[in-house]
């Protein structure tokens, strides 16, 4: 147990420790890293650490954070280290880990180590396992991991609030001794539901069931990065979910296994094939297919809402409406007027451009392949796989290049 | 003794020959009504007299030609001055007026009398010739001409405040009528947008979209509407008709229209209340004329006083004829003694008038200063209200509907939410224009009380165009 002298020297190295400024961390290349193939975080980064005596070190810092969700759209949000999600951690099962957790935010803080197996005092639930970290202070969190798999970090103070504006990140634990079928692609992806409403510039916490953007690591479709794989690459993902609803992804082109979830491995007997996992709230689960087909294959929350940006809930059913004498009169009314909706929303996404909206807000529709529009937000990007490309590449190749006769073709009847 | 009634003789008919030359005031001539409504608004009274057809020029025409250019304000004040009939009416009574000059420069004909007797018996005729001319009249007659002058300049006083009421009322009317029209229209922008709305519920529930029960809010929300227009085409009528009779227009249907922009923003910054109140003492001309009252009351009663002892005095000349044909003639004279009757009852009539008249000015005084101080404070308060309604209310409803513009376009909103936002600048705009109107009648009721022009405080026009 370390005394409280001991815990505030540490403290003072600590403070001495903090970097200056909380820039991101480069993704670690698995040349630098051996032991484990480290994990890729979509828009992310992994955090660094330091060997002190045989304990890997890493330093979060808990923190405001300006938050592009694409270009066009900043939010106010709170986070680790610069970012939201917060950088992933990752360690090998059997490490010693310490980490030290500075709270630069405005109110008290905890860190809460989902699904790890940790001293009881080590668990960060403020008030019942610890003191909340107040502003400007510096805890320090140390365990021994006694297990591998996928797991989550977030707060457990004000945890509805700090929640709602970003706080959380993913906590890798990689088998010792490697895996065992090798992963070739190994991705990180935390789900969230954020309420920003349009024309405003930070996250609604006291919203509960109405939220209005969807994200893979705190990004919107189509700024969400794709998930490059080269064919025949097994590829796992993780999922993390930390929102008030549960997401259905699903993969096109394939089925995949779901492997584990925060409460270890699947035994191969027992794991489930799907196209779509139902990721719950405060769970994580892994999923693994080998990608032996080309193509770019879309990968999204099955949840139609959910794969759009901000839109109107409560606007009037417009759906098989005539509204040409209403568009000629409301034209004399309120120059620009369109409308819209009588044929479906499809061709909205063309209007967007000589039609703006709020401030800070993105259109619901966005995106453009290279067939036309795509007409998606939110949940949904897409996994490259292609013949083409270098293990351990992981820059967008580009849109696939179908070969003759493989595309859906119009035909006169 | 021949000597001295031929004096008195010759000195009566000199006084005679003179009083024969009635200098009656010229016809139609009012130097202090056109005076007092020309240095105060501008207005020129005396062109009503030109359409007696002197000059020939027809006020038909005149007004006709008037009534086809946009209208503003002033323009409607100078037809009223021209055509409004009662106005005319009071104008005639100037002529009563001159008449009462008249006949206190008119004395007693002298009046011949005559008896022939002839004798029961015997012959000859008896005559008696008479001849006799009130003079305490004529001894009176110029103390009586200054005193009908001071009544006549009352009379001029009282008319000209009644033209300066005239134009205060037809001021009111215009922008009543203005106000009117311009929130007529906000009224039928609003129609038009709740008839939009129901039209789109009517085809969003022939999609089938939405209930009948939710259709039956938009139809019923239209008749409200419905019910705001014709209240506001209400006002409208009663408005121009007001302005009708203040103009005098007497067509079956009086065609007429406004200037462009009959409610502008103020342009006019208010001088200190003192300032403002000097005026009104200076300029009002009620208080003038009321002060003229008393006046001329005292004037009456001095007159009185100094005369009640001369009641009457007849002076003339007798002849007679004897039967014998033998003829006597010499001076005569009467004289009314002033026992019984020493004009008691006049003087009596005219303090207690006078104390009237007294009182009647305070009276006026204090509820001057009343008007002065309230509209100055009413004037003052809405033209900030305006500012403030201009640079926050109007450009706000306005940014409000171009930013829900912003949220249709991205499919947050609705239709119905950008009508929404519409209406409400609609209102905004016919609260906007009742304002000013208010503001408009404030500073019009703030002219009136300090009895004409508003004190130049360097800037332009008070007149509202």
């Amino acid at each position: 147990m370390i005394s409280r002298r001991d815990f505030l020297k540490l403290s003072a190295i600590a403070q001495a420790a903090i970097p200056a400024t909380s820039t991101a961390a480069a993704q670690a290349s698995p040349a630098a890293n051996p032991g484990y193939n480290p994990v890729r975080t979509l828009n992310g980064a992994a955090l660094p650490y330091t060997m002190k005596n045989g304990v890997k070190e890493f330093h979060l810092i808990a923190e405001p954070v300006e938050h592009d969700f694409g270009p066009g759209m900043t939010v106010k949000c709170w986070g680790y280290n610069g970012r939201t999600p917060g950088p992933t951690i990752e360690a090998v099962e059997g490490d010693r880990v310490r980490l030290l957790v500075t709270n630069k935010l405005p109110e008290h803080t905890t860190i809460h180590w989902h699904g790890i197996f940790l001293p009881c005092g080590m668990d960060g639930v403020g008030g019942v396992t610890q003191p909340q970290i107040p502003p400007g202070e510096t805890y320090v969190y140390e365990f021994t991991l006694k297990q591998h798999g996928t797991f989550m970090y977030h707060p457990h103070a004000d945890e509805m609030v700090q929640l709602a504006v970003g706080m959380m990140g993913m906590f890798i634990v990689h088998p010792k001794g490697g895996e065992n079928p090798r992963i070739d692609r190994d991705y990180a992806v935390m789900l969230h539901e954020w309420a920003i409403h349009p024309g405003t510039y930070r996250p609604d916490p006291a919203i509960m069931l109405d939220f209005n953007t969807f994200t893979m690591n705190s990004k919107v479709f189509p700024f969400i990065d794709h998930l490059v794989v080269r064919t025949g690459d097994r590829i796992r993902i993780r999922f993390g979910n930390l929102s008030m609803d549960q997401h259905p992804m699903h993969i096109h082109g394939y089925s995949f296994d779901v492997t584990a979830t925060d409460g270890g491995r699947i035994p191969p007997s027992a794991r489930w094939p799907q196209t779509t996992v139902p990721v719950p709230v405060g769970s994580t689960r892994d999923i693994e297919w080998v990608a032996d087909v080309p193509g770019d294959w879309a990968f999204h929350c099955h949840k139609s809402h959910h794969t759009m940006n901000a839109m109107g809930h409560d606007v009037a059913n417009m759906l098989g409406v005539d509204q040409r004498e209403v568009e000629r009169r409301m034209k004399n009314l309120v120059p620009g007027y369109m409308a819209m909706g009588t044929d479906g929303m499809a061709e909205h996404q063309d209007h967007v451009d000589h039609m703006p909206g709020p401030v800070n807000t993105l259109p619901m529709m966005m995106g453009e392949g290279p067939f036309g529009n795509i007409e998606m937000g939110g949940m949904f990007t897409i996994v490259k796989v292609r013949d083409d490309v270098a293990p351990g590449d992981y820059t967008d190749p580009g849109w696939y290049k179908h070969p003759p006769g493989t595309v859906a073709y119009k035909v006169e009847i | 003794m021949h000597q001295v009634y031929s004096r008195m003789a010759v000195a009566a008919l000199m006084a005679l020959s003179t009083a024969g030359c009635v200098s009656a005031p010229p016809r139609g001539e009012y130097p202090i009504l056109e005076s007092s409504v020309a240095e105060r608004s501008g207005f020129d009274t005396r062109q009503l007299s030109e359409q007696d057809g002197e000059s020939g020029v027809n006020l038909d025409d005149v007004i006709q030609t008037r009534l086809q250019e946009p209208l503003t304000a002033d323009a409607v004040v100078g037809i009223a001055l021209l055509n409004n009939h009662a106005w005319r009416a009071r104008y005639r009574r100037l002529g009563i007026a001159e008449a009462d000059v008249i006949a206190a420069g008119l004395i007693s004909n002298p009046s011949l009398g005559t008896v022939f007797r002839f004798p029961t018996s015997g012959s000859g005729t008896n005559v008696d010739l008479d001849i006799a001319q009130e003079i305490v009249e004529l001894l009176m007659r110029p103390a009586r001409r200054r005193l009908a002058d001071d009544e006549f300049t009352e009379v001029q006083l009282r008319t000209a405040h009644a033209a300066m009421d005239l134009a205060h009322r037809a001021r009111t009317a215009y922008f009543t009528y203005a106000a009117a029209e311009a929130i007529r229209v906000e009224r039928e922008r609003t129609f038009e947008a709740a008839d939009i709305g129901l039209t789109l519920a009517r085809e969003t529930e022939k999609a089938g979209n939405i209930s009948t029960l939710e259709l039956a809010h938009h139809e019923t929300h239209l008749e409200e509407h419905r019910i705001a227009l014709t209240q506001a085409n209400g006002a409208v009528q009663v408005a121009r008709e007001s302005l009708n009779i203040i103009m005098g227009l007497t067509a079956q249907e009086p065609v007429w229209f406004l200037d462009m922009r009959p409610l502008p923003e103020p342009s006019y910054s208010l001088p200190e209340l003192p300032v403002l109140a000097q005026t009104a003492i200076e300029q009002r001309l009620d208080l003038q004329a009321a002060g003229k009252e008393m006046e001329v009351v005292a004037h009456a009663l001095g007159l009185t006083r100094d005369w009640r002892l001369f009641a009457s005095v007849e002076i003339g000349a007798s002849a007679e004829r004897e039967f014998d044909g033998e003829w006597s003639v010499g001076p005569a004279m009467a004289v009314e003694i002033p026992i019984f009757n020493r004009k008691q009852d006049e003087i009596r009539r005219l303090e207690s008038m006078l104390r009237e008249s007294e009182e009647n000015f305070l009276d006026l005084t204090a509820e001057i200063a009343a008007n002065v101080r309230e509209s100055y404070r009413l004037t003052a308060d809405l033209e900030q209200l305006n500012a403030s309604l201009r640079e926050n209310l109007l450009p706000g409803k306005k940014r409000i509907v171009q930013l829900t513009q912003l949220e249709y376009n991205f499919m947050l909103v609705d239709t119905f939410d950008l009508l929404k936002a519409k209406e409400e600048e609609f209102q905004a705009r016919a609260d906007y224009f009742e304002s000013m109107r208010d503001y408009w009648i404030a500073l019009t009721d703030l002219e009136r009380a300090v009895g004409g022009r508003l004190p130049d405080t360097g800037t332009s026009d008070t007149q509202a165009d």
